[in-house]
């Protein structure tokens, strides 16, 4: 190739490559310069403005319940995942490697579970937690959210537990040590960094799940993105204050996929792409 | 040495779980479609009324509207999803410095709370003081009297491109993992033989990325049926039921209205949709590889 045509298209791919870098930042931006803005500001486009902390305190302090609702999602995404990647662990160790009965066919309705659209799922436990006046309680959530967290768990950590090598394993058992011990002594530590692949990606897709909590919740157990549904009243959207709310939101997930981010798609797409 | 006995105690606790909370709904629905229940009325069941609620959908106008609506937005977004992400994917596959902190990047649109990205994109295209809408009617690709989520056309466009904006990066990683498996040696020994970049891709590239192009377009496909909550906070399915999809369409009839068969019966026919579409996906892929 000539060489000003060279320079012309690693230009342009350049110039390609700043505008997807633009079109992922920019609304990410947007939303963080709006949490500090005034609401004068806010109905600007100016990028450079007084900035100010009183979308925060608005939000943070009563009468406003966002920081309830705050705790209300640590609260039930921490326990389902908790909950989740406890009964995981064992779950994935015995599909990784025993011989079951109809394991893959198992396996296969634990991995679509994921696919089946929630209303399927919702209508049922709604009627049932409305029955046993369960509704609007963070039990009920944490129940439900558990069908999010147990599959991913285990389709994690038995994609990675296939990996180990049984050798060790099998010498521990050679030596009599119990199941109980072989797992918690050889196992878990081994399988370590998925464990905190599985809870943190069950963290993150519990903490942003919406459906299920607007239609379980209604005020006491009410999590953030449901929270954010409060900042559009009856005087239109506050949008700073809703920002701001966003920006306390995005704080821990981002921290989270920061964290496991080279393991990001391959939880995501349960294993497809490695 | 594994002794089966064991492995089952193992599972145990999980599958405890799980069928509570996923075989019981499962079967409790599709049990559910075939009954009359308005539970502001009543507290229990109600008439077995055979396949009346699925005849009803059928003939219900607003749910085929909702149908169409559905197809539109899920062929559209993953469509311009996939070729999106393999341009960008193709773009970005260089080992350059640039170019792997923008990798390091698309992860942040996937891992943002859908309702707030819902929320937020709402206000950038809020034509007074949006950001989006600045910068369409500044560079002129949109006239100044567009009002987005006021108009029928608009509403959707704004929908897929926040979809877009959202799902595309996904693409991206996914497709950027499957790019990253094709063998360098094939593609240098092709351009020794004089392959042009567009054979390249047509000959070389294109084959090997069809299964994880498959996984993506799946995995996409899956999602942009169930999409709820983008369409929940940014439209409401407005303007009118322009932009009333099928998973929120089942949650006004279930969670608004109360009618519990009806919307169990047109949940379970999104259960035959995705069905449908999974095992076709699944039959063109395998032939392809075959």
């Amino acid at each position: 190739m000539r060489k000003p045509l060279r320079l012309f298209f690693s230009g342009l791919e350049y110039i390609l490559v700043l505008l997807v870098a633009f079109a992922i930042l920019l609304p990410v931006a947007w939303i963080i310069l709006s949490a500090f803005k005034t609401s004068v500001d806010t109905f600007s486009l100016r990028v450079f403005f007084i900035p100010t902390l009183r979308n925060f305190s608005h939000v943070l302090l009563p009468p406003h319940r966002f920081l309830k609702n705050l705790v209300n999602s640590f609260v039930v995404s921490g326990t389902a995942t908790f909950i989740s990647v406890i009964l995981a662990i064992p779950a994935a160790y015995g599909f990784s490697r025993f011989r079951l009965f109809a394991k893959q066919h198992i396996l296969f309705w634990i991995i679509s579970l994921q696919f089946i659209p929630q209303a399927v799922i919702l209508i049922p436990l709604f009627i049932f937690f409305r029955s046993v006046n369960l509704l609007d309680t963070r039990l009920c959530l944490i129940i439900i959210y558990l069908s999010i967290g147990v599959p991913l768990s285990i389709w994690i950590l038995k994609g990675f537990m296939d990996d180990i090598p049984k050798e060790i394993e099998e010498s521990a058992m050679v030596d009599g040590a119990s199941l109980a011990r072989i797992l918690w002594d050889i196992v878990i530590p081994l399988a370590k960094p998925a464990i905190i692949v599985a809870a943190i990606l069950s963290e993150i897709l519990t903490i942003n799940e919406f459906l299920f909590a607007l239609v379980l919740t209604d005020r006491n157990a009410v999590t953030m993105p449901i929270g954010l549904l409060s900042f559009h009243t009856n005087y239109g959207i506050l949008w700073e204050k809703m920002a701001a709310a966003g920006v306390l939101m995005m704080i821990p997930v981002f921290i989270f996929a920061f964290l496991i981010q080279k393991h990001l798609i391959r939880g995501l797409t349960l294993g497809a792409i490695k | 040495m594994w002794k089966a006995k064991q492995g089952y105690f193992l599972i145990l606790p999980a599958l405890l779980v799980l069928i509570p909370i996923s075989i019981y709904p499962l079967v409790s629905t599709f049990r559910l479609s075939f009954h009359e229940w308005n539970l502001f009325k009543s507290k229990s069941m109600g008439l077995f009324v055979g396949f009346a609620n699925y005849k009803r959908a059928l003939i219900d106008p607003f749910f085929q509207t909702s149908a169409l609506t559905t197809c539109i937005f899920v062929s559209l977004s993953v469509g311009i999803e996939v070729c999106l992400g393999l341009g960008i994917s193709l773009l970005l596959n260089k080992d350059k410095i640039f170019h792997k902190f923008v990798k390091r990047i698309l992860i942040i649109p996937f891992i943002l709370c859908p309702a707030l990205i819902g929320y937020s994109w709402r206000f950038f295209f809020n034509p007074e003081f949006g950001i989006m809408d600045y910068l369409f009617k500044s560079t002129a690709l949109v006239g100044r009297e567009v009002v987005w989520l006021g108009d029928k056309r608009w509403a959707m466009a704004v929908l897929l491109f926040t979809d877009i904006w959202q799902w595309t990066p996904f693409m991206i990683l996914i497709l950027s993992a499957g790019l990253s498996s094709v063998p360098r040696e094939l593609c240098d020994a092709a351009g020794i033989d004089g392959a042009s970049k567009i054979q390249l891709l047509r000959f070389i590239i294109i084959p090997l990325l069809i299964p994880t192009l498959g996984v993506a377009l799946i995995i996409k496909t899956i999602y942009s049926v169930k999409m709820f909550d983008k369409v929940f906070v940014l439209t409401q399915g407005g303007p009118g039921r322009a932009t009333e999809v099928l998973a929120l369409y089942t949650y006004r009839e279930g969670f608004i209205f109360f009618h519990m068969g009806y919307a169990a019966a047109l949940a379970y026919l999104l259960v035959i949709i995705l069905i449908v579409l999974v095992t076709l996906y699944s039959r063109i892929l395998y032939r392809e590889t075959k």
